[in-house]
């Protein structure tokens, strides 16, 4: 059985339970962070690494991913990349300690889904993460508004 | 001519039994001497008086076989008659004792005196005395007669009668003196009359002067001949050794040319030799062939005389062609013409001239060897002219021997100084001590390193120095031991100011960009602490809010908000640390001192960077020794050291795919304690290891060069060395290994 079903049947039959994945290589931001998502009653998964996270296959597919840009040996818009090449529209909210990365940048990458720059308000990644996890609403452009946009920017 | 006239022939008279002399006489055998007396009545310088004289004499001595003695008595015709009474006791006394045979008396005067002093005559006259003419006879012939009657006369014998007169052989004859005198004419004398003394011819006047001028010149004339002969042989042998003496002149002044010429002046020297053997063959025209030193370079021709042109008939039948050579080669061509001479060029002269040929061709080679040399020596004179720095060479005892031009241009500009003063013929290191007596400090260190260069004991000596007026300028003073055989050194001042102003603004610049590199490293800096800071306080802050979240419930979980508050207080703590990092590595001070367990050290090291060494996939070993003496110092300082040492190992190492691991050991050597990191990356490339601890020496494209001069410094100020260098890991891989080694306290 190819890799790519494998993946394909393992989120289809965990269908019913919706997560969310954090991606980050500081374990007091992963730990926080899950944290936060227990706290506000959202299932969460933490992993260290970009590989890591592709490794897992016995997992769903999350709703959404809070990604740190500055990963180990995969960067996080790496990772982004090679899901794209997986197939996978898995919404990703960036998250990021460096202040070298341009804004522009991580607009562009992060499209509609939004980004956080280190530290951050919890509530705005709350916002954020919370509309991908309404079944019915898919898209994250009708359950976010603008201003919510503006103020996760302001709320560095 | 030579005739008396009959009419007054004289008889000559045997004067047998003469008074004075008959004893004699009859004395006398026929056979025994014979004396005769021949007495002249005129004086001896009248004419024909020697012929009649020769004819008696020599009839005389024929006819008679005994030798036969004549004595001759002239009596003066114009003073006889006063002499007359002395000369015949004069006579009769000098002969008295002789045997005369007999007296010849000749003329009337004589005739007169015979006979009066001795009895019986017979008188003689001669023509001439101023008697016309008459019948005459030849007094040759005459005298031949009374010669041999004479001898009948002596021969006869005793008591015979006296012989008869012979008769004369008659000849008619007149004296044309006489007849022109007395008015009488030629014609009318009888046929075959010589006619005497007609004119006295010159011939007749000056006969004996004629003959004897004849004489004279026929001798003059043979002289003349013969001193002619003797002459034209002279002017031969003369010309012979004037010839010699011109050949051995042109020789020695070829010998002299080739010498005396300086060698720039070889074309004129070449061509006074051409035209001194020109001028010696007798040549018309000469010309000197000069083969150029490069075979397709066009030959130097020089004339001789400078006017004469290329003709055509140069290769004419009077033309002689010698080859000059040197060495066996051939140099160029002598060719010398004679025009309007057919004759062949003799084989003496073509040899001599061979030879001068030889000594030209010398002369060539010579030349063309100076040029060479000289052409050196122009190039070294233009090298040292053409630089700009001054340089000065100096023989094996120190004295200037050369010198360039801007040595010349400073010493006559400059003059004063330690060693502006030095010039040609001068000691560089008496002038140093000069100098140096002067009060310059320096002039003995320069004399010392000049005389260790010159003496061989060192090939260089360098000396930096300014000179204050009238701008400040710096100079390098170079020894350099010349590679030459008598020894010796070439001295160089540089001007180093430009070098020097570009050092020192090169020094402002590197200034400038450390500084700028010090802005940039801060800016770094702020961004890594930043970066650090972030993450601990987004995780306090995301602690803290969850934290607030949770003690809002109904009913809070307590362990839960206990890990919260525990893991807050660690991210607070963490990020204290980050910001004693950033101050540590920003102070410069001497750092803490007290005893280090350098084992502990690695293992905190390594504890930290167990993360990073999983993300690279490579192993992370510890070889420690133990126990390991103690070393004073600060701890986290030296963590550091390891820790960036250990984190360049991780990224080299896992750069290779075979089983990449760094390792962290410790061991002891002698008084140090050695820390060293080993991987197994692909090790350091050739010629990286002097840059690596330099600043903004990177080989990581994103590095920024600084982990390493970190390292430096914290370990110089430990008062430990640190070093890189390739090992051998256990695989037979390559790898880098640094080795920080520190004393042990």
């Amino acid at each position: 059985m190819l890799s790519s079903e494998k993946v394909a049947m393992s989120r289809s039959t965990a269908q019913s339970e919706a997560w969310v994945a954090v991606v980050d290589d500081d374990a007091s931001i992963r730990c926080s962070l899950a944290r936060v998502f227990r706290v506000g009653g959202i299932h969460v998964e933490t992993f260290a690494s970009a590989e890591e996270f592709l490794e897992c296959t016995t997992a769903d597919e999350p709703r959404c991913i809070v990604l740190d840009v500055h990963l180990g040996a995969l960067s996080g818009f790496e990772l982004q990349d090679r899901l794209t090449e997986l197939g996978w529209s898995t919404p990703i909210i960036f998250i990021t300690a460096h202040e070298e990365i341009p804004s522009s940048r991580l607009e562009r990458r992060a499209g509609a889904c939004g980004y956080l720059r280190k530290p951050f308000d919890t509530d705005a990644l709350l916002a954020l993460v919370r509309p991908f996890l309404c079944r019915e609403t898919m898209s994250c452009v009708e359950s976010v508004s603008a201003p919510e946009m503006v103020f996760a920017e302001r709320s560095r | 001519m030579r005739f008396t006239l009959r009419a007054f022939v004289c008889v000559v008279v045997a004067l047998q039994s003469s008074v004075a002399l008959p004893a004699a006489i009859h004395a006398q055998p026929p056979h025994g001497p014979v004396h005769v007396l021949v007495l002249f009545g005129v004086p001896p310088e009248a004419p024909l008086i020697s012929v009649f004289a020769q004819g008696l004499r020599r009839t005389v001595r024929d006819d008679i076989p005994a030798p036969v003695e004549f004595y001759e008595e002239y009596l003066d015709l114009d003073r006889f008659p006063r002499r007359a009474p002395q000369l015949a006791p004069f006579i009769a006394d000098k002969y008295d004792a002789l045997p005369i045979d007999a007296v010849v008396a000749v003329g009337a005067d004589a005739l007169r005196f015979a006979m009066a002093r001795l009895g019986r005559l017979t008188a003689y006259s001669w023509i001439g005395d101023g008697i016309v003419g008459g019948a005459v006879i030849h007094h040759d012939v005459e005298g031949v007669n009374t010669g041999h009657l004479v001898t009948r006369v002596i021969q006869r014998p005793l008591g015979e009668a006296l012989p008869k007169p012979t008769a004369a052989t008659l000849t008619f004859a007149a004296d044309a003196r006489a007849l022109k005198r007395w008015g009488l004419s030629e014609s009318h004398l009888p046929p075959n009359t010589e006619v005497l003394y007609l004119t006295p011819t010159v011939w007749e006047r000056y006969r004996a002067a004629i003959l004897a001028s004849l004489g004279l010149i026929i001798a003059e004339t043979a002289l003349i001949a013969l001193l002619l002969a003797e002459g034209h042989r002279r002017r031969r042998a003369q010309l012979a050794i004037e010839d010699q003496n011109a050949w051995e002149q042109t020789m020695a002044d070829l010998t002299t040319d080739a010498v005396r010429h300086a060698p720039q002046e070889a074309p004129r020297a070449l061509e006074d030799a051409l035209a001194r053997v020109a001028r010696y063959a007798g040549a018309s025209r000469a010309l000197v062939v000069q083969y150029g030193d490069d075979p397709a370079r066009s030959p130097t021709i020089f004339r001789w005389p400078h006017t004469a042109v290329a003709a055509e008939s140069e290769n004419g039948a009077a033309g002689l062609r010698i080859p000059l050579e040197a060495d066996d080669t051939g140099i160029g061509m002598l060719e010398l013409h004679r025009d309007g001479v057919r004759q062949e060029w003799s084989p003496r002269l073509v040899g001599r001239l061979e030879a001068a040929a030889e000594l030209m061709a010398g002369a060539i080679a010579r030349a063309r060897a100076a040029r060479v040399i000289r052409q050196g020596e122009q190039l070294n004179r233009a090298v040292l002219a053409s630089l700009s720095t001054q340089i000065a060479i100096l023989d094996a005892s120190g004295t200037i021997i050369r010198v360039n031009d801007a040595w010349r241009h400073v010493a006559f500009t400059a003059g004063a100084g330690v060693d502006r003063a030095a010039f040609l013929g001068r000691n560089y290191l008496d002038e140093c001590l000069r100098a140096a007596e002067r009060g310059c400090r320096e002039a003995r260190d320069v004399r010392q390193g000049i005389e260790a260069v010159l003496d061989g004991g060192t090939w260089h000596f360098r000396h930096e120095y300014t000179s204050a007026a009238p701008e400040e300028r710096w100079y390098e003073l170079r020894v350099d031991r010349l590679e030459y055989e008598d020894g010796g050194a070439i001295i160089t001042h540089i001007d180093i100011t430009d070098r020097r102003l570009a050092e020192i603004k090169a020094e402002e610049t590197r200034r400038q960009l450390a500084h700028l590199g010090r802005v940039a490293m801060v800016g770094e800096l702020a961004a890594a602490v930043s970066h650090e800071l972030r993450q601990p306080l987004a995780a306090i802050r995301a602690n803290a809010e969850a934290g607030v979240l949770l003690l809002s419930r109904a009913q809070p979980d307590v362990c839960e908000a206990i890990d919260i508050f525990r893991d807050i207080v660690d991210d607070d703590v963490r990020a204290a640390n980050v910001i004693d990092h950033i101050r540590m590595l920003l102070r410069k001070d001497a750092p803490a001192k007290g005893a280090v367990d350098l084992n502990e050290v690695c293992r905190q090291a390594v504890h930290l960077l167990k993360r990073d060494a999983l993300l690279r996939r490579t192993r992370l070993e510890l070889s420690l020794e133990s126990p390991l003496a103690p070393i004073a110092g600060d701890p986290v300082q030296l963590q550091q050291v390891v820790l960036n040492l250990a984190l360049n190992a991780l990224d080299s190492a896992s750069t290779s795919t075979d089983d990449p691991a760094v390792t962290v050991s410790t061991a002891t050597h002698g008084g140090e304690v050695e820390i060293s990191v080993r991987d197994t990356g692909p090790g350091l490339a050739p010629g990286v290891e002097q840059h690596l601890f330099e600043s903004f020496f990177s080989t990581k494209k994103q590095g920024l060069g600084m982990g390493l001069v970190i390292v430096r410094s914290i370990v110089e100020r430990h008062h430990g060395r640190v070093r890189a260098e390739n090992g051998v890991t256990p695989g037979g891989g390559r790898g880098a290994v640094f080795r920080v080694l520190l004393p042990i306290s």
